[in-house]
């Protein structure tokens, strides 16, 4: 046989290593075992030679517990039931693992999770429950290791064990959760055949839109007979071609909303803690998970109106949904948010493309703005002709790092550019807003009374 | 909540460090013990280090040392069989125990009571046995043994030895 260094192994050493494998694998003696016996037998021989009854005594029960406590067999395991690998935020459930101790087991250290502390610690607990369940609380959204149930199997006082054996990870994806937030008019389609905007063109909808001079093709239950006869009584009382008029009506149609997720930036609101992130997870109540919620709540207040949403990530364009409707677009979009906060990460240059972002589409772009090049992509855009709205998620108020003299100076700067770039964004007619979750159905309101106005 | 025996729904349960506080309290104990019966000097100090070490180690060498140390002192001292040293069958019994229960679990565990109800039943059914032979220690009338009658006990000691090795080596 060939060792690690690639060198012939010797038999010797083999068989060492055999029987030190054979040691750790399965049931083995604890130390406690070995005190028993040793301690327990030298102390019964010393009393009886000596002649001190006392250290019979002491080693006695020794002696005994040592010959209690080592029949034990079997091959403990322990085996999660079946259960769903989605959860919602905020919901409440209960794990359960089957546990075969073996026999003659008689504790079980057990990892298992409790509410708020991951996948927990180890519990001691009696080898007689066969089946063990525990309480959980999903308080933040995202994929993660929910249960792995590391186990150790003693039996009696803990002198004979079996393990430690390393659990099967059992993970688990949170959605993000749903708050409602209020959808407001969209700029609509000019292709959109129906939906609840009220279009520009003439159609079929219920808002009135024009009177004007009956033209062939026009359906007669249009025309206007009150306006009719008074043109007919201004012609001289006759109805004759060009006093008909009809009623014309806007058309209604659907709307693209584009969100764009800035998953560049995970920023909390002290400035100390912008530098340990660790990748890969989403920081409580930081720009991330704010900046997801925002999406969630403004994908489900839209498409709960008929519209038709999308999801674009601005670090990673491959994660983007492509502009949909209906419920299961929702779904869509959580899952993928999910997916885009597990490989959020720094890039240098984001993307949106002109075909992430289709023509009329409503663009609202949720960033930290910490950078020059989410405010170009921004400003690019709106140059392509979408309307655009910015949502800057960066929390408020900032904390400065306080271990550093420069902290405050750090936070100025970081406010000043910050005003700098929120005041090219209103410069070029985006506006620039801070999240809450009508901040957006009022510039919507807002930007549709300009509309009409014009 | 579940009433069935083998559902168990995981509770708060005791920290773990309670368990090392149940050392920390024994090894006290037979070094309180000890100093009540008159030993003094560096004995009794390496007895206390050695007690000190087994709360941080459970599953050290420490509590042998806390054994052989404490076994030598009642050499030394030879005091009779209901002196207040009988206190140190029950003590050394529980550091035992104790020290082997915490060597299963690592810091931050919990400990569930449940868990250690059995352990308790065995220690307090192991002791009361301990605590019959030693009444009918005292009450046997002292004396020389005869030289046949230490030779069979030599021999029971070795074939409990030798039944505990076979217990120990069977194939599981």
């Amino acid at each position: 046989m060939i060792g690690p260094l690639g060198l012939p192994e010797h038999r010797m050493l083999r068989w060492a290593k055999a029987w030190r494998s054979q040691g750790t694998a399965g049931w083995r003696v604890s130390d406690a075992l070995h005190r028993g016996v040793l301690g327990g037998l030298g102390l019964v021989v010393a009393g009886l030679v000596l002649h001190q009854p006392l250290l019979f005594l002491i080693g006695a029960p020794l002696l005994i517990s040592a010959a209690l406590g080592i029949s034990v067999s079997g091959d403990p395991a322990v085996v999660v039931r079946r259960r769903t690998r989605l959860g919602e935020a905020g919901e409440a459930g209960r794990l359960a693992v089957t546990v075969d101790p073996g026999r003659g087991t008689e504790l079980v250290a057990l990892r298992m999770p409790v509410p708020g502390k991951g996948i927990g610690p180890v519990h001691l607990l009696p080898a007689t429950a066969t089946t063990v369940l525990a309480r959980v609380r999903y308080d933040a959204w995202g994929e993660g290791l929910e249960l792995r149930p590391d186990h150790l199997m003693a039996g009696p006082d803990g002198l004979v064990v079996y393990g430690p054996v390393v659990g099967a990870e059992a993970r688990r994806l949170v959605l993000p959760p749903v708050s409602a937030a209020q959808p407001g008019p969209l700029p609509p389609r000019a292709a959109g055949l129906v939906g609840v905007h009220r279009s520009p063109r003439a159609g079929d909808g219920s808002e009135h839109r024009d009177i004007r001079p009956f033209q062939p093709g026009d359906r007669l239950r249009r025309v206007d007979w009150r306006v009719s006869l008074r043109a007919a009584a201004a012609a001289g009382g006759q109805l004759v071609p060009g006093t008909l008029h009809v009623r014309e009506r806007h058309a209604e149609a659907d709307a693209d909303l584009v969100l764009v997720l800035d998953t560049r930036v995970d920023v909390g609101a002290d400035l100390h803690t912008w530098a340990d992130h660790e990748p890969g997870v989403v920081r409580a109540g930081g720009s991330l998970d704010t900046g997801v919620r925002a999406v969630t709540a403004l994908a489900a207040g839209f498409l709960r109106q008929g519209d038709r949403v999308g999801l674009v990530d601005l670090g990673n364009p491959r994660l983007g949904v492509p502009p949909g409707s209906g419920r299961r677009q929702l779904e869509r979009i959580r899952h993928q948010l999910v997916v885009c906060g597990r490989l959020a990460g720094w890039t240098t240059r984001p993307v949106l493309r002109p075909a992430q972002a289709p023509p009329g589409a409503l663009v609202v772009v949720l960033s930290t703005f910490l950078d020059d090049a989410a405010v170009d992509v921004t400003v690019h855009t709106a140059r392509r002709g979408n309307p655009v709205i910015a949502v800057d998620l960066l929390p408020r108020p900032l904390l400065p790092q306080r271990d550093t003299p420069w902290g405050e100076v750090v936070l100025r700067v970081l406010r000043a550019e910050q005003r700098v770039r929120r005041a090219a964004l209103l410069g070029t007619g985006i506006p620039a807003l801070t999240w809450n979750e009508s901040a957006v159905s009022v510039m919507l309101r807002r930007l549709r009374r300009r509309r009409v106005a014009r | 909540m579940t009433t069935r025996p083998d559902v168990l729904e995981i509770g708060r349960g005791l920290p773990s460090w309670s368990l090392r506080v149940l050392v920390a309290a024994t090894g006290a104990g037979v070094v309180g013990v000890l100093a009540a019966t008159g030993l003094h000097g560096p004995v009794l100090w390496l007895i206390g280090l050695a007690a000190a070490a087994t709360v941080g180690m459970p599953s050290s060498p420490a509590p042998m040392l806390v054994l052989l140390l404490t076994a030598m002192s009642v050499v030394a001292t030879g005091t009779g069989v209901l002196g207040p040293m009988l206190v140190l069958v029950p003590l050394l019994h529980l550091m035992h125990v104790s020290c082997a229960l915490a060597g299963l679990v690592p810091p931050g565990a919990r400990v569930h009571l449940a868990a250690l109800r059995v352990p308790a039943l065995r220690f307090v059914g192991v002791q009361a046995a301990v605590f019959a032979l030693a009444g009918l220690m005292a009450l046997v009338p002292g004396g020389t043994t005869l030289p046949v009658l230490e030779f069979a006990a030599l021999l029971g000691v070795a074939g409990i030895a030798l039944l505990v090795a076979w217990l120990v080596h069977r194939p599981q």
